[in-house]
Order: C-alpha cells, then structure tokens, then sequence
C-alpha cells in the first residue's frame, strides 16, 4: 500500500490544476474566497450523487436514475410539506426512503433478474420521472417552510454545513471502502465477480446493496438540490446522471470495475464544479456547458485508456489512429 | 438441440403477447378500432419505427446508440434554418449531412479508441443537445413551404406520407442487412466481433458505417418529425432513445447483438404505439408515458431473459 488515501498525482489532478490555473487566469475573480464558496456548494449536491455513483461503477454498473430519482425524493419532500402533510423532518426521511427503495429496485432487477444495468436504470430514470412529472402535475413546487435551508446555507465554525456533511460522508465512506471487509470485497466484485463468488463472497447481495446505497444518495443529493433551489420540479436534476458518471470517470475510477474510490471521485466533482463555475463566470451560457462537459468525458476516458499503449508523437499516433490502415485491431 | 423449433417457439411467445395485448386493448379502451384511431396507430407504428432503426442496428453488432434523440434535434435545427428560408434541398442536405457527421464521430471514437458505446453516445447526446440548444437560444423555427410540409403532413390515398417514406425505408434496410454481404457482416460483427475479425472483416470499418448510418437516420427521422410538426425546437426527441430502446427489445433485437431483424422491429413499433396509444385513450396523464416507457423495457428484456434461460436450461 503505497497512499493510504489512494490518492495519486495522476492525469485528473493534474487536468483539475490546470482547469483551475486555465480559469484564473481567463475568468474574473475565479480565484477569489467568496467564488471558492460557491464552488463547494455548487459541488456538494454533485457530490453525494458521485459517492452513490462511484460504488455502482466499482462493481461494473452503471446507475443513469440518479438525476430522475433526486428529482422524485425532492417533488415528494416539497408536495408533502406544501401539502402540510409532515414536518419537514418527517417529509424527508419518507422521500429518502421512496429514493432507497428505487435504488433497491434497480440492484434487485439487475442482480437478481439478470438484466443489464443499463436497461434496469434506465428503465427507472424513465419510472422515476415519469411519477415526479405526474405527483407534481408537471408544476413547480415552492413555497414551503424553509427549515431545509439550513442544508444549503447553514454554516458551523464558519464552515458550509453541506461541505461539512460531505466530508464526514467521505470519511465514512473511504473508511468503508479501504478498512473493512465489505469494502475490500466492493472492489474483489469489481475486480472479478466470478472470483469473487467463488471466494464466498455474497456478490448478488453485495451488488444490490451497492445500488440501494447508490440510490439512497441520489435521495439525499435530491434534498440538497431541493435546500439549494427552494423549489421542486421534476425535471430540475435531470443532468446529474451525466455529470456524475464524468465526475466519477474523470477522478479516475474505471468503467470496468474494480479501480478506484470516492477520494478520486472528490477530485472529479471538483474539477467539473470548476468548470462549470468558470464557465459560467465566462459568461458561456448553460447549454454550451454540456457540450464542454461531454467532451471532457470523452477526453478523461481516451487518456486514462490511451496512455498505457502510445508512446512517441502524439500527433503520429493519433494520425495513425485515425487513417492507420495497418493491421485492424476490431 | 433443436435450434429451429426454439427459435420457432420463441417468436411464438412474441406473437401471442402481441395477441393479447390487442385483445386487452380491445377490451379495455373505447373506440380502439375505429378507422381514425386506427389511422393514428400506423402513423404512429411507422414514426416509432423511423426513430427506431438506427438503435435497432446499432443493437446488431452488439453497441448502442443513445445519441439519435439529441443528434435529430441538432441537425433538425439546422436544416430548418435553411428550409424555412425556401432552400429545401440545401435543409434535407444539411440535416443528413449533419446527422451523418455526428455519427461518423460517434463511429470513429468508438472503432478507432475503444471508447465504450455508451460512454461515447452517452456524451453525444449531451454535446449534440447542448449545441442545439445553445444554436436556438430556446425559440422555434417554423413556417416552412409546402413542398416541406407534404413529407410530414399529407396523405397519398388513404395513406400518410410518413408511413410510406418509414415503409420504404424499412424496405431498403431490409433489403440491405437480408440481401447484401454488408449485411450479413453485420450479424457476424454482432455476434462476435473475434470471429469476425478471424473471417477477415474489417470490424471497426463496419462499426463506423453502422455508426454514421444511425446517425443519418436520425437526421432523417429529425426531417420527417419537424415536417410533421411544422417547427423545429431544441428540446425535441429527448425521449427518443427511451422509445427505440423499448421498440427494439420488444421486436425481439437482443442486446447482446447479432440477434433480430427488421419485421420484429416493426412487431415492437406497432406494440409501442397500441401501448402508447391506449394510454392516451384511457385518459392517463401524457407524462405518464415516461414511467410505462420504462417499465415497459425493464418486463420485456426480463421476459426475454427469462425464455433464454429456459431455453438454455433445456
């Protein structure tokens, strides 16, 4: 074990510095302490979703519901507390549980049923949103009392509550992943699901764990969100499916499972809270955005791929990527 | 192993689900068949098929294409630009060629840099919307000539044109994956891309071709829409992949590629449109359509897999 926190100078941090230098130096008061507040509250909702995200790209999946399932827990939240149906207290816990249990769904259908991820999470994006659009009659919800606030603005010691909650999530998180058998075991699923299995390891249960938890923090990203806007709408968090995944790929946890963790993911979250904040300060409007993101997505993946096979020219190599008419590597 | 009977029996379960979902539909929804409903139900089966083929055939040699949805929009946009300014040859060049350029990308990064497909479609639906997006600034190009409004509108007979432009177009593609050695190639790369390559094809030069057709048919599919609606808006066919996904699982396309064909495309388009169909007929919330799209792949690809298995089990 050479970095107990599994961090490494690597390709993200690296691009994550240079995004940030890239900015400073382009975008006015980029670098200043009030902006880098607003990073970090920008970047703690995406945070939680990519926590829940990591794990499920650890084991070899996927979970595209997350943006559909925080946009359900936060219309139930809003429409039970408008309704004046629960304290707030109460009306969260239901929405993070209804969250949960789709997260459940999902691990279930996909480990017990045998379908691929892609389809199940894909089919529960489609659900998710499907019964936020109609429990909220396709309408904005506000104008609820405003005790979730405290989750967006509250500040302890000076500190932003929501870094706060997401630090000692991590914590825990990482605690979970590096210092305990189930965690070891997440990446022994990842790493080869079939050895796993065979070394006793319950991977159908474990797998569905994962997509639980996955969707347990997509619930409680959705009550960030909804502490954050003030406002529920059912399609408000479709996105963060997208950017989490970046997020998760670009820190440098791999697609095929087994590689990586929530301390790279940070490193991800942040750097796509700084772009997307640069940008914004840049005045380049939201739309143009995901543009930028996605190429970003693509570019974390060709240079986490990339690097192992070429060396040399990277201009003759990408020319003989392209054009090459050598030996068809299928 | 009787490979045949198997395969006789697993269209058997298809075409008796079918069976029984027109008889409920029958049942349960007021005025299912009458002659306008059953007009709007082709029209619908034909236009559910049209967004359909570039997934289905991306599904055959086993990838996926999330990006037909975003990539009709970006090249719609586009070309209504042109064709609501009276160029309506320039507009369909620039919609085609649009689409094509973005699948041809979608192909390259995907044969060239062993970019998953998901992870490169994936992107694409969101760099393709951003753009489109970002090109309209949220208005709405409409008002196009006559000559433009016919592909979408009109009626040759008692038929509407989008259902002979979508029949016609099922006919070339059927004639090009059941009759010519590209598409053979295709079912091969499906299912296998190492045998493939051992046979001697040029797998990643199939992956571009297959990826770019996608993509041309999505700026095609993005024509007829816009024809059809008389206006071209960003936000269009954002629930398209959801909606091709669910016709190709449904006609029996596997995703494990290889497996499938063209009638059972159509098969699941006219499922998708009865399903679609009856729920607006029973006065169920639009939106609704969201969660039964969902729902809807999640049983058919679990009934697939289950038959697989039981046919596998012996």
């Amino acid at each position: 074990m050479k970095e107990k926190l599994g961090l490494k100078i690597t390709g993200p941090l690296m691009i994550c510095i240079a995004v940030i230098l890239f900015f400073s130096i382009f975008a006015e008061n980029f670098l200043s302490a009030s902006n880098a507040v607003n990073i970090i509250r920008q970047a703690c909702v995406l945070a939680l979703v990519a926590f829940g995200q990591t794990f499920v790209i650890l084991i070899q999946g996927f979970d595209l519901s997350v943006g559909a399932v925080m946009g359900l827990t936060s219309c139930i939240t809003a429409l039970l507390m408008v309704k004046g149906m629960a304290l707030p207290l109460v009306a969260v816990i239901l929405a993070v549980m209804v969250a949960t249990f789709c997260g459940f769904i999902n691990g279930f259908i996909t480990n017990y049923m045998g379908l691929n991820p892609f389809i199940s999470t894909f089919g529960m994006w489609g659900m998710a949103l499907g019964i936020a659009l109609v429990i909220t009659e396709e309408r904005v919800i506000f104008g609820f009392p405003d005790t979730l606030r405290v989750f967006h603005d509250g500040e302890f010691l000076g500190i932003p509550l929501p870094l706060i909650i997401v630090i000692i999530i991590w914590g825990i998180l990482q605690f979970f992943l590096k210092s305990t058998p189930y965690g070891i075991a997440t990446y022994a699923i990842g790493g080869n699901p079939v050895a796993a299995e065979l070394s006793g390891i319950p991977v159908r249960f474990q797998k569905t764990m994962i997509y639980t938890f996955s969707g347990l923090m997509a619930g409680l990203a959705g009550i960030m969100f909804l502490a954050r806007s003030n406002a529920a709408q059912a399609v408000d968090t479709i996105g963060y499916e997208f950017d989490s995944i970046v997020a998760v790929v670009v820190g440098g946890t791999s697609l095929l499972g087994g590689k990586g963790g929530v301390t790279q993911t940070l490193i991800g979250v942040l750097l796509i809270a700084s772009v997307r904040n640069g940008l914004n300060i840049m005045g380049v409007n939201s739309y143009l955005q995901l543009v930028f993101v996605g190429i970003i997505l693509i570019l974390a993946y060709l240079a986490e791929s990339q690097t192992s096979t070429l060396s040399g020219n990277p201009i003759q190599n990408l020319w003989k990527k392209l054009f090459g008419t050598g030996a068809d590597k299928g | 192993m009787n490979l045949s009977g198997s395969k006789i029996w697993s269209q058997f379960n298809r075409i008796i689900a079918f069976m029984l979902i027109i008889v409920a539909a029958y049942l349960l929804v007021p005025r299912f068949l009458s002659y306008t409903n059953i007009v709007n139900l082709v029209r619908q089966t034909f236009l559910l098929t049209l967004i359909s083929y570039g997934m289905g055939l991306s599904m055959l040699v086993a990838g996926l294409d999330l990006s037909i949805g975003s990539v009709a929009a970006l090249s719609s946009c586009l070309a209504a630009t042109f064709i609501a300014r009276e160029n309506v040859l320039l507009g369909i060049l620039v919609g085609l060629g649009v689409g094509g350029v973005c699948g041809l990308v979608n192909g390259m990064l995907i044969a060239k840099f062993k970019l998953p497909d998901f992870v490169m479609t994936f992107s694409m639906m969101f760099i393709a919307r951003g753009l489109a997006m970002t090109y309209m600034q949220g208005e709405s190009i409409y008002g196009y000539p006559k000559s433009f409004i016919w592909v979408g509108k009109s009626f040759l007979g008692p038929i509407p044109t989008p259902v002979i432009i979508s029949a016609l177009l099922m006919a070339v593609l059927y004639f090009f994956l059941n009759r010519t050695t590209f598409g053979r190639a295709l079912y091969a790369v499906g299912v296998s891309k190492e045998a493939a390559r051992f046979s001697g094809l040029s797998v990643s030069k199939k992956l571009i071709q297959i990826y770019s057709l996608s993509g041309l048919l999505a700026g095609f599919a993005g024509l007829v829409y816009i024809a059809r609606m008389n206006s071209a808006e960003a936000e269009m066919g954002v629930l398209w992949p959801l909606e091709a996904i669910a016709v190709c699982v449904i006609g029996g396309i596997s995703f494990s590629g290889g497996e499938g064909n063209l009638l059972g495309l159509f098969l699941g388009g006219i499922m998708m449109a009865i399903i679609n169909n009856s729920i607006n007929l029973l006065g169920i919330p639009a939106r609704f359509q969201d969660f039964f799209v969902g729902f809807v792949i999640i049983l058919a690809v679990a009934i697939d897999h289950y038959s697989k298995r039981r046919e596998a089990g012996g």
